[in-house]
């Protein structure tokens, strides 16, 4: 049956970001990388910030030139050949049941992304890569036999790089050196606005105000805040439902309370930023609910969740 | 708390904590509903906002509570519910500006000054004049805090200040009715209620009858609202704080005269100690002694408040003193926590050997997952694979080293050569972050001296490294019984690696430190980094076998992987 779960590819090609934005330069990297791996399988290492679109530009190679996508998370890996599969019991006897990897290495084109590789939490799990990624290009098991890596396959790694990550286990240098290397940064302040607004539907009084606020987050290294083009795209989303620019920033930093208080300082007494309010406690029943996002949406003249609109004051 | 309870469940469908809304309600997060946490997380919140406004403040502490310099605020504002509400934490902030302000703008310095001038005066006089002064300032302060949002506060503390001193106003005409009545014309935040000529708004009188003030106290507040412009827009232009304490000064003696002519027969206030009555004297004792009451309850817990905020700023002189023979040559020795962040400086190929030559001094630990349902085949639950079929496992190794590190650094005035403490910081971070891969509970803490003080300092935490500037003597025995002292009982076996370019040349002397180590079975190492060889010879003299030298990066992993294998069967 051409539907069944077993005809039914679990490799799929991801659709495409209409606002995904890179420099000109990246772009150019793009097709020239696309253009090798129409020769041989390649190897790129993306490395970055969080948040500042390294996943999202290996999801956006994959759909561009329609190429099937597997992502694996490397991090969790802790013995090596976990990556291809593992024994289970099937009818009373041992099968040895394969992965998504081996099928995604021998699928043409296939995008293949590792996720963290510089954090497995054996460093061993990541030597049968070694073979796999080398101009070898394959591998054995003595489950599988012998795994050619297919025409056209990219392997994308990703990993988190920057001042903050002092401490984070570095790539082996023997696995580094397979890898073209693509460095990707946050993006200037009127492209984040384009995003911010396109994506998760403010207006554009509220995307300055929110682009100003994360610039001035993030002019305060003393604050030690990493805000990232996620972080501020989390925070237009909540504003887009309803909730003031403080609220939004109170649920969207990822930062302690004392760490929190003292951001909203500097916010409220160097940049003048400023909200009223009291503290009570409401009993949590969905009316309570409907009715703070009604009275929240009153107060910033925002459409409440049923879509209607009201008094803008 | 007002519960709003819902009369056809009965249950309570709302709780509102009375006091208020309030401005401190935006940045106000780390709140706490216990007493003496909520005490010292506002007092955190305070101290924070004071650093807005300008530093050589002192210290900012609840009355009662010790300091030697700084500010004292009354707590007896805040305290009752908890977490104290946005309303009185206004006031609360807007104390502390306007102390804070006091502070940077020299206020005390012009009220000395103006308390030796009044000494020529009656003393009747001089009380009217102290008291002019002290308002006088409180409308200079309110209005420079105007400038931004810290107004909102000072506006706050204002209101609450006029209105708790407005209860105890005699019958007017009075020198501080009239002073107050024109704090607040001439602080408002509007910065246009000082051009308005004063109307009587109230209403009655405590005799019943109806008195209408505006004769009274219209042209005095008109002489006083004359100087207001001068303190908004001149005073705050002069870039010298004590020609603007001076410019202010001249600016109230200049109008004083004419001033006093209006109220020199009025009775100041029920402090005034020449028309306080007998009922009136009683009253305040019992005032007197109800803040007294509260200043003892936070007496009582002010070790408490203290330790809530201060984890790191310990005293340890005392402490270190009790554990040494030498107690004559111990020198203070205090916790310090004022860092800068220090830029990255991790050699990352060392640190990638080091890792290596840690793990293999560490012990592996082999955790195993059983009673999966797939994985790596578990034999000794095959028995398992005709019923449920959980026969596989998933096995995990760590690595640990069995000893928690705890790493300490010379920062003292030998190491001050910029290429040397450039060094020491690779060394230093490099190591560190190689360490805290297999010990999870290693701590970096650096020693130097300032003002006859060894200051202890953490210099990494929460995923960041911090530095502080070299300086001062090297006290390295109080540092090292200092750093012990700090370590939780509950540790593994410590491990102190002392890294250093130099002798002890301060204090009690490393042999009290080694005694002290060896008792208490920590494992002590000094590395000795950029030693010349004098350097060498004392340190070889100090510490023995426990020290080892480096004068290349490249030696530290051999070097320290030897003397972990070392430290770790011994």
């Amino acid at each position: 049956m051409p539907n069944s779960p077993s005809n039914r590819s679990p490799l799929g090609i991801p659709q495409t970001d209409p606002f995904f934005y890179v420099t000109s330069e990246m772009a150019g990297m793009i097709g020239k990388i696309r253009r090798i791996s129409e020769r041989h399988p390649v190897n790129i290492l993306v490395t970055g910030r969080q948040g500042c679109g390294k996943s999202s530009l290996v999801r956006q190679y994959a759909a561009i030139y329609e190429c099937p996508l597997a992502t694996f998370q490397v991090g969790v890996l802790s013995e090596p050949g976990q990556l291809f599969g593992e024994y289970a019991l099937e009818e009373g006897r041992t099968r040895y049941k394969q992965f998504l990897f081996p099928q995604a290495l021998q699928t043409p084109n296939c995008v293949i992304h590792l996720e963290e590789i510089n954090r497995p939490e054996n460093p061993k799990a990541l030597n049968m890569l070694f073979s796999i990624l080398s101009d070898d290009r394959q591998v054995w098991m003595d489950e599988l036999g012998t795994l050619k890596v297919a025409d056209g396959v990219v392997f994308f790694a990703t990993l988190n790089e920057g001042d903050d990550y002092t401490g984070t286990e570095m790539l082996d240098p023997a696995l580094r050196d397979r890898f073209y290397t693509l460095l990707m940064d946050y993006l200037p302040p009127n492209v984040e606005k384009e995003i911010l607004l396109k994506k998760s539907k403010v207006t554009v009084a509220q995307a300055d105000d929110i682009i100003s606020m994360v610039n001035q987050l993030r002019s305060m290294p003393e604050l030690s805040v990493e805000v990232s083009t996620r972080t501020t795209l989390m925070i237009g989303e909540m504003v887009a439902v309803g909730a003031s620019l403080h609220d939004a920033i109170v649920v969207s930093l990822q930062a302690g309370k004392e760490e929190l208080e003292s951001i909203l300082l500097s916010l409220h007494f160097e940049k003048d930023y400023r909200q009223t309010g009291e503290t009570t406690y409401l009993r949590l029943t969905r009316t309570a609910v409907d009715t703070e996002q009604s009275a929240h949406a009153q107060q910033n003249g925002q459409r409440d969740l049923k879509g209607a609109n009201l008094h803008v004051p | 708390m007002c519960p709003d309870a819902n009369p056809t469940t009965k249950m309570i469908d709302k709780f509102c904590i009375t006091g208020g809304s309030g401005h401190s309600a935006f940045w106000r997060r780390d709140t706490s509903g216990v007493e003496t946490l909520e005490l010292s997380k506002l007092l955190v919140g305070l101290r924070k906002v004071s650093s807005f406004i300008g530093r050589n403040l002192g210290d900012i502490v609840w009355s009662g509570m010790d300091f030697r310099y700084g500010i004292a605020l009354d707590p007896s504002l805040v305290m009752g519910s908890y977490p104290v509400p946005s309303g009185k934490t206004d006031i609360a902030v807007g104390i502390t500006a306007r102390l804070s302000f006091e502070k940077t703008q020299w206020s005390d310095r012009l009220k000395e000054i103006a308390q030796s001038m009044s000494r020529d005066y009656p003393p009747p006089y001089a009380y009217k004049f102290n008291h002019y002064i002290d308002l006088c300032e409180k409308v200079y302060l309110d209005c420079i805090s105007n400038h931004n949002v810290m107004g909102l506060y000072t506006e706050a503390a204002r209101l609450w200040e006029i209105s708790e001193k407005a209860n105890q106003f005699l019958q007017p005409p009075t020198v501080t009715q009239l002073l107050h009545i024109w704090w607040k014309m001439a602080a408002d935040i509007g910065g246009e209620k000082y051009k308005e000529d004063y109307v009587d708004r109230t209403v009655g009188s405590m005799t019943g009858k109806v008195i209408d003030l505006t004769e009274i106290y219209g042209p005095p507040i008109a002489l006083l609202n004359s100087i207001v412009p001068q303190l908004i827009s001149e005073c705050p232009k002069i870039p010298g704080v004590t020609e603007r304490a001076d410019f202010r000064l001249t600016l109230y003696l200049s109008i004083w005269p004419q001033l006093l002519e209006y109220i020199k027969f009025w009775p100041t206030d029920r402090s005034d100690p020449f028309l306080i009555p007998e009922s009136f004297r009683k009253e305040m004792e019992k005032e007197d002694k109800e803040k007294e009451a509260v200043r003892t309850t936070v007496v009582s817990f002010a070790d408490q408040i203290e330790s809530a905020i201060r984890k790191k700023n310990r005293d340890f002189t005392e402490d270190v003193r009790s554990n040494v023979a030498n107690t004559e040559e111990v020198v203070q020795i205090v916790g310090n926590d004022i860092v800068m962040r220090a830029k990255d400086k991790i050699d990352k190929p060392l640190m990638h050997k080091l890792q290596q030559t840690i793990r293999a001094a560490a012990q592996r630990r082999t955790t195993y997952n059983r009673g999966l349902t797939s994985g790596k085949i578990d034999r000794r639950k095959l028995y398992r694979a005709k019923t449920t079929g959980k026969a596989f496992l998933m096995k995990k190794n760590e690595f640990e080293l069995p000893n928690d590190i705890v790493l300490i650094v010379d920062a003292t005035g030998s190491m001050a050569d910029p290429n040397k403490w450039d060094q020491s910081q690779v060394i230093i971070q490099t190591l560190f972050s190689a360490l805290r891969r297999y010990n999870k509970n290693a701590r970096l803490f650096a020693y130097n001296e300032v003002k006859e003080k060894c200051r202890l300092t953490e210099i990494y935490s929460s995923g960041f490294f911090f530095t502080v500037l070299p300086h001062g003597k090297t006290a390295s025995g109080e540092a090292i019984i200092a750093t012990a002292l700090k370590l939780k009982s509950k540790n593994k076996r410590p491990f102190i690696i002392h890294i250093t370019d130099g002798a002890s040349n301060w204090g009690c002397g490393v042999k009290e430190a080694i005694a002290f180590c060896k008792k208490k079975k920590i494992s002590l190492l000094t590395l000795g980094i950029g030693c010349g060889p004098a350097a060498k010879t004392s340190l070889k003299d100090e510490y023995g076998k426990l020290a080892q030298f480096i004068d290349h990066t490249d030696e530290l992993p051999h070097l320290f992987g030897c003397q972990l294998r070392d430290s770790m069967l011994g």
